[in-house]
């Protein structure tokens, strides 16, 4: 269960992010974003600062949620 | 109007810009690097979160597993998992290579890339041609 709504909560924050990516950057670089998502993590923490994008809830909250979903499968639970 | 409007979208450089800035190429082939390393030692690594949530493969899904088969000389098995693996590879060697040239050397290598960007619209092509596949792994046909 609690594996399920990091999984969510990180999907929503990189949608966000990725959404961003694509007005900032173009459809270009939006696309790459999109076929790795972790260019688009990457680069949310690279623009994290610029206050225009608004993008430091999102980076925090999609970090935590990933280390969140490395710790459970490290555990090897799952959070079940 | 339209015309110049897709022309201006194909041939701006894409790759060129990710080489254009030294410390954002290290990065990007840093974490690259590890999330391939992760995956040869077994352990877990970045979780691609569309297909996490929705069960389907983003467009780049796969291509960890396939950079690693590639690196064992399995090229049977990266192509099953990715058929871009090649390409991903090898501009990661070139983001590589040019993150760590002088800095003369570097921005030479730019330009001539962006250059060919601008010329061939290659990374567009490449990018539009990996949005086909993905919908032919979608449906089934690959």
């Amino acid at each position: 269960m609690l594996s399920w709504i990091g999984m969510i909560i990180a999907w929503v924050a990189g949608i966000v992010v990725l959404v961003k990516l694509f007005q900032k950057e173009g459809i270009l670089k939006g696309i790459l974003g999109l076929i790795c998502m972790l260019y688009t993590f990457i680069w949310g923490w690279m623009n994290f600062k610029k206050e225009e994008l608004q993008l430091k809830t999102w980076m925090y909250v999609w970090t935590a949620a990933i280390i969140l979903g490395i710790i459970l499968s490290l555990l090897g639970s799952g959070g079940n | 109007m339209r015309l110049a409007a897709f022309e201006r979208l194909v041939f701006t450089p894409v790759f060129a810009t990710l080489l254009s800035q030294r410390r954002d190429g290290l990065i990007l082939v840093g974490v690259g690097a590890i999330q391939v390393g992760l995956h040869l030692a077994g352990l877990p690594g970045w979780q691609c979160p569309i297909k996490a949530i929705t069960g389907l493969p983003c467009p780049g899904c796969g291509l960890t597993e396939a950079v690693g088969d590639l690196l064992h000389g399995d090229w049977r098995g990266a192509m099953a998992a990715h058929a871009f693996a090649p390409l991903f590879l090898l501009a990661f060697i070139l983001l590589l290579i040019v993150s760590v040239l002088p800095e003369a050397a570097r921005q030479r290598t730019v330009a001539i890339i962006a250059t060919c960007e601008q010329r061939t619209g290659l990374m567009a092509w490449v990018l539009f041609s990996l949005m086909v596949y993905w919908g032919f792994r979608l449906f089934g046909l690959v």
